[in-house]
């Protein structure tokens, strides 16, 4: 609770820093509130907030430790942010703030103990990512990716409103303890099952898993870089950490019965991610569609929930989170300087732009899951954990989906290195410089070292 | 002596390469390299005094998993890793006569694809071995990509890359099922060799270890990525792949497929059999019908490997011995032809063996060395393709005659496509403009591969004492039933 009243003044002070002037202030000041969240975080000065909040929001291990990593993959967010929106320096603050608004958001949703806490959580996430995703006034894609993404995330809201009325209507409360103990003793009612369904629709929408994946594609591509890369990497934490929570939730009553719509979500999401993104011709867009093969390869770790689950999905998703941010980082870099945005016209960027180019092919070697990077445990501690819990045939899927996800990767990796053409020389700042280097460092710790990973995850 | 060294130096190395001026690159590379050689010698001394004398690393890595950083060496993988480090000396060397660009990195890659393939050979976990094995593969794709040259580059770089990316997964869900099957995570060498397993599961891992084996070697049918990737790729990284990666997967096969699931390799492995040796028949005859010397090569080096795949697999005494002989064999008959590839290249700039013509009253020592280093590839006796090819070929014949029959026809039919190469190239009509005879280093890089190709023809036997215990290792469990 400590952290989320430190990020919410935070927050303000962003806002405050811009009309005083003060705007470059504002990235010192947010990196140190973001550092000195993860030292709370992990020392565990909570602060007990019980009473006054209601029992609505908990702060226990699982939410400690989901937090821990957005709070972790916020820090590299707003260093990419700094530097996408050096051109655009006079809405740098709001900005900023607005992203904070959403980590907030994302923070108060892994700790949910309460339906209420719930939706809030959501819409607090949600509301600035719809403006950040019209952030770019100028552009008709960034418009129409922000009101396409508000409709959407509207739309995902109501299921999940309907969800939360017919449980309320069935046990007569939104606390979770409570309904918990309504359900053994009056057993468990109809509503409350289509009332988890429609939850479970919204949290699906929210992860844009197939089959509400649609608006995925043209929003990522539409809004700023650094919100796509926000949406695709800290956003999910959030909504994995609270459908984690959920899954658990309803998991003790008749969890086989949600198993098979995972499963088909799965299946249909792996696949469709994946043979829909070999026919991507632009950057960008292939990025999205590898986020949503990414996400169905996640929700395989639901399937069988155990005491290992979290550190499993959250260590894939932090493999996932890095790689990805380096990649949108860099593809911003380029498009900013060149207006290229295909992957044919990222040819010969080796020849003048060394660092640039390593870090991308860090970025896509990971993503394929080459060992010892840190892309290939996140994927391995997860199929080994379903094959375990006797899912062998979707781990056989899983497998030939990233086999087909490695071409992609590899088709852009061997595009990078080319000698067809050349791309001239690319200015790029010591903080990105360093940004970078940090990038590929974490990447290849995390694949080195994943014992101690998941004990600091576990 | 520490086995780390082997690691350790070529690792070091391209990382001193990466951070130095790039005029340097190529003589610290060389020299590397060299320093690799040597220290192998020493290490092979050492070894043949006491055998003891190679001491292992074993560290826990992810205690969770039951993975250990655990390398060690016994005779075979001392064989290989001499093999591994001698090849890439040569290629070290035939890369100097080249002007490469970006040599920094160039070198670096080389290095770092002899440390992975070090590790392959090294590993005694099997964790630590398939990330040794997916990680050598990285700095062969950047090779063939960045240095490679052909239309269709890309495309055939990406396919090699995904194929045998395909076959290391199966393996990996192999390797993991293996590690598992205890009570405890143990990926071991040791506590998987010890494992009882049913026969149903063996035919299972031992698909998956060959279906990867048999791309990375490749043997038929698997083998449609390797003549493009071959015939793309710059000589010395052709001459890394065909010379140490395929041996990679034959080596596996010894070392991890054998002893594992020998039941499965008694029972199915005559299915493997047959397709290597129809692949060695196969690869022959479109050698006999290729025109670009490169590719032909590229099929007579499947042809030849097909055989060893074939031999390894008869699990026997005089069949492990004979691939063990015919894999140094190979390796060095292979690097020395796709140098004499890449150095005709170098004079009419195209590998058409037509453009060629009556080189030999030009180039004396050129077509001498070149007409050893071919012998040896047909294994005339006396030189080192011969011993291994006649013990592989004979305990082919005592296990099946079918598959004796097919590797032994390709065999004969190597003999018509060399020879009709050597024919045109250096004898037929005068095709010339101006030529001088090999020189430099050129000359005595091939006047060495001539040399080993004799001395190990002539003595073979050390080989064959040099693997003798880890041979004898490996047949036990199959001489216990």
């Amino acid at each position: 609770m400590n952290v989320i009243i430190l990020l919410a003044i935070t927050g303000v002070f962003s806002m405050f820093s811009g009309i005083f002037k003060q705007k470059m202030l504002a990235l010192p000041v947010i990196l140190l509130a973001f550092i000195s969240a993860l030292v709370l975080l992990s020392f565990g000065y909570l602060g007990d907030f019980t009473a006054l909040t209601n029992n609505m929001v908990l702060f226990d291990d699982h939410a400690i430790k989901f937090s821990m990593v957005i709070v972790f993959l916020s820090i590299f967010i707003f260093i990419m942010g700094q530097y996408y929106y050096s051109e655009d320096i006079e809405h740098l603050t709001d900005i900023f703030a607005l992203f904070v608004f959403s980590i907030v958001g994302g923070i108060l949703l892994v700790s949910f103990q309460n339906l209420t806490m719930l939706f809030l959580g959501t819409e607090i996430l949600s509301i600035p990512l719809y403006i950040l995703a019209a952030s770019n006034r100028r552009s008709l894609a960034s418009n129409e990716a922000g009101l396409k993404y508000y409709l959407m995330g509207s739309f995902a809201t109501c299921f999940l409103l309907l969800g939360i009325t017919l449980i309320y209507g069935a046990y007569g409360s939104f606390d979770l303890d409570i309904i918990t103990a309504a359900i053994t003793a009056k057993g468990l009612s109809s509503l409350f099952i289509t009332g988890v369904i429609l939850i479970l629709c919204a949290f699906i929408f929210k992860l844009s898993a197939v089959p509400f994946h649609f608006w995925a594609p043209d929003v990522y591509h539409g809004a700023p870089t650094v919100l796509t890369a926000f949406v695709s990497t800290v956003v999910k934490v959030a909504v994995f950490g609270a459908l984690l929570k959920f899954v658990l939730f309803i998991g003790g009553h008749q969890g086989d019965k949600w198993t098979l719509l995972f499963m088909l979500v799965i299946i249909a999401t792996m696949i469709f991610g994946n043979i829909v993104s070999v026919r991507q011709t632009n950057f960008k867009r292939l990025l999205a569609y590898s986020g949503i093969a990414n996400v169905g390869f996640v929700l395989i770790a639901l399937l069988d929930v155990n005491d290992l689950t979290a550190s499993y999905i959250l260590y894939n998703l932090l493999a996932y989170g890095i790689a990805s941010i380096m990649a949108f980082s860099i593809y911003s870099t380029i498009k900013t300087h060149t207006e290229i945005d295909t992957i044919e016209g990222i040819a010969g960027l080796m020849a003048n732009n060394k660092l640039l180019s390593i870090s991308l092919i860090f970025a896509m070697l990971s993503f394929a899951g080459i060992p010892p990077l840190a892309g290939f445990f996140g994927k391995y501690f997860i199929i080994v954990n379903a094959v375990n819990a006797g899912y062998v045939w979707l781990a056989v899927i899983a497998v030939v989906s990233s086999v087909i996800a490695a071409y992609n990767y590899l088709r852009v990796s061997a595009t990078v290195v080319s000698h067809s053409s050349e791309i001239a020389t690319i200015p790029i700042s010591t903080l990105y410089r360093i940004f970078l280097v940090a990038c590929i460092i974490c990447i290849v710790l995390l694949g080195i070292l994943p014992d101690q990973v998941l004990v600091i995850l576990g | 002596m520490n086995i780390l060294f082997v690691l350790l130096i070529p690792f070091l190395s391209a990382l001193i390469i990466l951070l130095a001026s790039y005029k340097l690159s190529q003589s610290l590379a060389i020299l590397s390299s060299a320093v690799s050689v040597v220290v192998i010698g020493i290490m092979l001394a050492l070894f043949g005094q006491d055998t003891t004398a190679i001491s292992s690393i074993d560290l826990p890595w992810i205690a969770s998993m039951g993975v250990h950083f655990h390398i060690g060496a016994d005779g075979m993988s001392l064989l290989m890793i001499l093999i591994c480090n001698v090849v890439a000396l040569i290629s070290m060397y035939v890369s100097l006569g080249d002007q490469i660009h970006n040599p920094k990195q160039y070198f670096a890659l080389i290095l770092f694809m002899q440390t992975f393939m070090n590790g392959v050979f090294v590993a005694q976990d099997l964790f630590l071995y398939y990330i040794f094995w997916e990680l050598a593969l990285i700095p062969a794709y950047f090779l063939l990509l960045i240095w490679g040259k052909g239309e269709k580059l890309r495309p055939a770089t990406i396919k090699f890359f995904l194929f045998t990316l395909l076959g290391s997964l199966l393996m990996l869900i192999a390797i993991v099922w293996l590690g598992n099957a205890g009570t405890t995570s143990d990926y071991s060498l040791s506590a998987i060799t010890g494992l009882e397993i049913d026969a149903e599961t063996q035919l299972m891992i031992f698909g998956a270890f060959m279906i990867a084996y048999g791309i990375k070697t490749p043997i038929f049918p698997f083998h449609s990525w390797q003549a493009d990737t071959y015939t793309f790729a710059p000589a010395p990284v052709t001459i890394l792949l065909s010379a140490v990666m395929s041996k990679m997967a034959l080596y596996s096969i010894i070392r991890f497929v054998l002893p594992v699931v020998p039941d499965a390799v008694a029972e199915y492995g005559i299915y493997f059999m047959y397709a290597a040796a129809f692949g060695v028949l196969y690869a022959s005859i479109i050698a006999l019908t290729q025109n670009d010397f490169k590719r032909m090569l590229a099929y007579v080096s499947m042809a030849h490997v097909g055989l060893i795949f074939a031999g390894i697999l008869t699990y026997s005494q005089a069949g492990l011995s004979g691939s063990m002989v015919q894999m140094v064999a190979h390796a060095i008959n292979s690097a020395g032809l796709f140098f004499i590839a890449n150095l005709l290249f170098k004079i009419k700039n195209t590998h058409d063996i037509q453009a060629f013509g009556g080189l030999r009253q030009y180039m004396p020592v050129f077509a001498g060395l070149y007409m050893v280093t071919m012998f040896g590839s047909i294994g005339v006796p006396m030189t080192n393709g011969f011993i291994g090819e006649f013990m592989i070929l004979t305990s082919l014949y005592q296990y099946d005659v079918i598959v004796a029959l097919l590797a032994g026809s390709g065999v004969i039919l190597g003999a018509v496509y060399m020879l009709r190469s050597y024919k045109t190239i250096m004898l037929g009509p005068d095709q010339n403009t101006v030529q001088t005879d090999i020189i430099g280093t050129d000359k005595y890089l091939l006047y060495s591969i001539a040399f080993v190709i004799l001395f190990t023809g002539i003595f073979p036997a050390w080989i064959g004492q040099l693997c003798e215990t880890s041979i004898q290792n490996i047949l036990q469990p199959y001489l216990q039933k």
